[in-house]
């Protein structure tokens, strides 16, 4: 079950510390890995009619100058929670 | 890297893996707990949680992802139990990030605060249903805001009306200026308890 919607740079960033407070970490294994999702079919806004309503909600990013909309009712499913992309040059990696 | 779904979940949260080296992250931490990579962090990149009527308007250049449906009509769950969320903002690599309570923002759209010794602007606009953050500091100077009453905000200072999605100030002392936008993102308040144990939840 996903908790919260992250848009992240796939790039590693060096450098962490342990936060104090932060719960052991024990996984806990539910279901085999599911295929990483990769640059899926977008469109542009004009032909956006068929897949999203005004009134949905998305996760938007831009990254440079390109901007880009992730519906959440595509994004629902545990095989779809993390979808890497590029945009802007960059490589990224949307989830919910 | 790329990034799959393990099926491994941490006290119920997401664990993400990479392909490339096999380590385990965790979700919502965006910090890689288990592998060759342990220790590193992911960058939180300025993602909004919007309505696509918003987006598309303010973005008129936006693609958006074309995949098959996988629910008719989440949205409404997030808005119909807001108590369930927050809206939490890093503050960066090591240091507690603080949140607010969905419900406190849609009563109070402009919430100011300080965490860690940093200065933070929370806005939420309703219609659009977006969250942001902001760093409400203009020249040196950390400004006090409240909302106006018109689905705007003013700085108690200047008097100034800014734009409380784009931080840009229209009218004022400070036209023309805008506030330095900060990465935020919506969370089960629950999962981000159990992760940020010592984060201060402004409700």
């Amino acid at each position: 079950m996903s908790s919260c919607f992250l848009i992240f740079s796939s790039m590693v960033l060096l450098g962490a510390s342990l936060v104090a407070g932060e719960p052991e970490f024990r996984p806990v294994r539910v279901v085999k890995p599911f295929p990483a999702i990769q640059s899926p079919k977008v469109v542009a806004r004009g032909e956006a009619g068929p897949f999203v309503r005004g009134e949905e909600l998305v996760l938007g990013v831009v990254v440079g100058s390109e901007a880009r909309a992730y519906p959440i009712n595509m994004l629902t499913n545990p095989t779809r929670e993390i979808i890497n992309d590029k945009l802007g040059g960059q490589a990224i990696a949307a989830t919910w | 890297m790329t990034l799959q779904v393990s099926g491994m979940l941490w006290e119920r949260s997401l664990v993400i893996r990479d392909l490339e080296t096999g380590s385990l992250w965790s979700h919502l931490l965006g910090k890689c707990m288990d592998g060759k990579l342990k220790g590193e962090t992911l960058e939180v990149l300025p993602g909004v949680l919007t309505t696509w009527a918003d987006w598309s308007k303010r973005h008129p250049q936006t693609t958006v992802l074309a995949m098959s449906r996988t629910a008719k009509k989440f949205n409404e769950d997030v808005w119909r139990t807001p108590k369930r969320f927050v809206y939490g903002v890093p503050l960066g690599v090591g240091r507690e990030a603080p949140a607010v309570t969905l419900p406190k923002l849609m009563k109070s759209p402009v919430v100011g605060m300080s965490s860690d010794g940093v200065a933070l602007l929370v806005t939420y606009e309703l219609e659009s249903k977006r969250c942001q953050a902001f760093d409400p500091t203009v020249d040196g100077k950390v400004l006090a805001f409240t909302a106006d009453g018109k689905g705007g905000m003013r700085d108690e200072g200047s008097g100034s009306t800014w734009d409380l999605v784009t931080g840009v100030c229209l009218s004022g002392k400070w036209k023309g200026r805008t506030l330095v936008g900060r990465p935020g993102f919506i969370s089960y308040r629950r999962a981000w308890e159990v992760f940020h144990p010592d984060s201060e939840i402004v409700e």
